[in-house]
């Protein structure tokens, strides 16, 4: 049997079990928890192997796929993540249909994951969004206009990825993503990125993530948020290690993210608007650190799965009304680990996914980030404390007691893999020093600190009804106008595209 | 070559007709058809690459007939076939939106995007 034969399996079972699930639905559960098994599997395998397998159809203009240490970070996470979900929902009935678009959509992710030439990795990323789109609208018919902007924007992001992708084509005969990464900076390469920071979520090209994600019904916003949107920095991180000159751009953009996303979560109103913000800066920072980005990416999804999923049946969604006692206390104990696991508390995981060093240097970055890090604290904060109005008459009703007293295994297995670094205490060591813990507590005090004062802010009772209209910037317009902004301002920074 | 040049430049300025499109029509339907143009240039850029190495089909005569310089001049293959799955995975796309669009005309049937968002 050639070696190749089991990744081969394991990238095309989901498609094989999409078709099968749709002949004999009765299989799809069990299907399901398979593909996401070997997934895991196959992460696995790569991480832990010494050389990634490389796999090059049809020689160089064809097929690539490197299943190297990178891919395999994020095949493990879609594999849990799929996996977490599923068992979450496996009480309640669901349709084959979701289920069928759920392996789609694993196919597509764990495509995206190993895929190193252009035009597979468009092919990925456009199944992934079709399969995404359909489930955002699977459950209810409200998410029409969420869903029609997440396609018609990633859409129109692709084009111009398509674009690109010819321009380098011209140049390098080639649609390899390190024969073109390997030229000198070009418009080409701005039309890929443009492209490549919609589908990421960042900055100006990710202000539709917070509504798509928040809007989505709880277990696909976990889906979304924890390994989804995974698929468009995937490349851009490949990118940042094979070229300098893109990782500088790539690293300033994922900053600017970082930054945007924190003060967001700060001003937003919503609990799920709160936690897809989270998701924009921690992408931005993701991007940032390429070479940790595997282990970032497993350690924000885990973490933000988990609190998705513990969206579900919410008393309330409205942070000036938020009181965690009302909440079951699987919800309860999600709100608290999972985003001390983000902020990077020893010994979770998200711990050791902050020890990447930055792809930008400066003596104002080390300030930035500890910023940042504060600011995502005092974001953090305003899950574990109580809003500042009153309970929200008639919002209180808790679903039946029997409900109440249940808990989510998806929940429980995703806060369970926090706690991963564990099984190897050596990764640990260089994190329990003193200064570390010294350094940690500031952060946290200061956030705290910070999360006091603009409580008193926001105490006002005239201040925050849980409706607030999204940010202007948020209009279907200005997200084309981003992309175009994005784009004029990445052909400046070329060598030789500002005018001197 | 200048020709394929001017070609090059005709073909990116439809595409940023279709991108202005995309970001000033008021109506939706308008905005899927610009996003269409969009994708019409994207099309041909591919086609236009294909074309730089020849305009004769990729095929290989059979039979014993001599290969001359003529027939050796191909269109470039790769180009071509790339660009025929992001034609299905368009006309697909375009479809899906079609759908939501005429769903969304029961909301708005002046299809106005600030009727749509809150």
């Amino acid at each position: 049997m050639s070696p190749l034969a089991l990744p081969i399996t394991a990238l095309l079972g989901p498609y094989l079990a999409a078709f099968l699930n749709a002949l004999l639905p009765i299989l799809g559960r069990p299907l399901l928890l398979a593909c996401s098994l070997s997934s895991a599997g196959l992460g696995l395998k790569a991480i832990l192997s010494s050389s990634p397998q490389l796999l090059a159809w049809l020689g160089p203009l064809g097929v690539q796929l490197a299943i190297d240490p990178l891919a395999g970070w994020f095949l493990l996470l879609d594999g849990l993540v799929f996996g977490a979900v599923l068992l979450d929902g496996w009480s309640r009935p669901q349709r084959a249909s979701q289920l069928t678009l759920m392996l789609v959509l694993l196919g597509g992710l764990d495509g995206a994951a190993v895929v190193t030439d252009l035009i597979s990795l468009y092919v990925t990323l456009e199944v992934i969004s079709i399969a995404a789109f359909l489930l955002i609208l699977s459950e209810t018919d409200t998410n029409l206009w969420i869903g029609l902007r997440y396609l018609l924007i990633g859409n129109t992001a692709m084009s111009l990825y398509l674009v690109g992708a010819a321009l380098l084509y011209a140049q390098t005969e080639s649609f390899g993503l390190s024969e073109a990464a390997a030229l000198p900076l070009c418009a080409g390469h701005v039309f890929l990125l443009i492209g490549l920071f919609t589908k990421g979520g960042l900055f100006l090209n990710g202000f539709w993530l917070p509504a798509t994600h928040a809007a989505a019904p709880a277990p696909i916003s976990a889906l979304l948020s924890g390994s989804v949107v995974t698929a468009g920095v995937i490349p851009l991180v490949r990118f940042s290690l094979l070229n300098e000159a893109l990782a500088l751009r790539i690293g300033a953009v994922g900053l600017a993210s970082a930054l945007l996303g924190v003060i967001a979560g700060l001003i937003c109103t919503d609990v799920k608007r709160l936690l897809a913000w989270s998701t924009l800066s921690q992408m931005g920072l993701l991007v940032l650190m390429p070479a940790s980005a595997g282990l970032f990416g497993l350690a924000h999804g885990l973490a933000k799965a988990a609190l998705f999923l513990s969206c579900r049946q919410l008393p309330t969604r409205a942070l000036a009304h938020w009181n965690l006692s009302h909440c079951r206390p699987d919800q309860r104990l999600a709100f608290w680990l999972a985003p001390l696991s983000l902020a990077g508390l020893p010994p979770m995981i998200g711990a050791l996914a902050k020890t990447g060093t930055p792809s930008l240097a400066g003596p104002w970055l080390a300030p930035l980030l500890s910023l940042i890090a504060i600011l995502a604290i005092a974001v953090y904060a305003r899950l574990w404390s109580r809003g500042g109005a009153a309970d929200a008459p008639g919002e209180l009703a808790l679903a039946s007691a029997a409900d109440a007293r249940r808990w989510s295994a998806g929940v429980v297995l995703l806060l369970a893999l926090l706690w991963l670094p564990l099984l190897r205490p050596a990764s640990l060591t260089s994190l329990l020093l003193p200064t570390k813990w010294l350094w940690l507590g500031a952060n946290l005090a200061a956030g705290l600190l910070l999360h006091q004062l603009l409580q008193r802010q926001r105490q006002d009772p005239t201040d925050a009804p849980s409706t607030a209209p999204p940010f202007v910037l948020e209009r279907l317009e200005h997200l084309i106008g981003g992309l175009g902004l994005m784009g004029s301002g990445l052909l400046l920074s070329l060598p030789g595209g500002w005018p001197r | 070559m200048a020709a394929i040049r001017l070609l090059e430049l005709l073909i990116l300025l439809t595409a940023l007709i279709g991108f202005c499109g995309l970001l000033l029509r008021k109506n939706l339907i308008q905005k899927v058809l610009a996003m269409d143009v969009l994708g019409s240039a994207v099309v041909a850029l591919f086609v236009l690459l294909a074309a730089r190495t020849g305009l004769r089909s990729p095929i290989l005569p059979t039979g014993d007939q001599p290969l001359t310089q003529a027939l050796l001049q191909n269109a470039d293959p790769i180009p071509q076939a790339v660009i025929l799955t992001a034609i299905v995975i368009g006309l697909s796309i375009q479809a899906l939106l079609l759908v939501v669009i005429s769903r969304l005309s029961a909301v708005d049937p002046c299809l106005e995007p600030e009727s749509f968002e809150e």
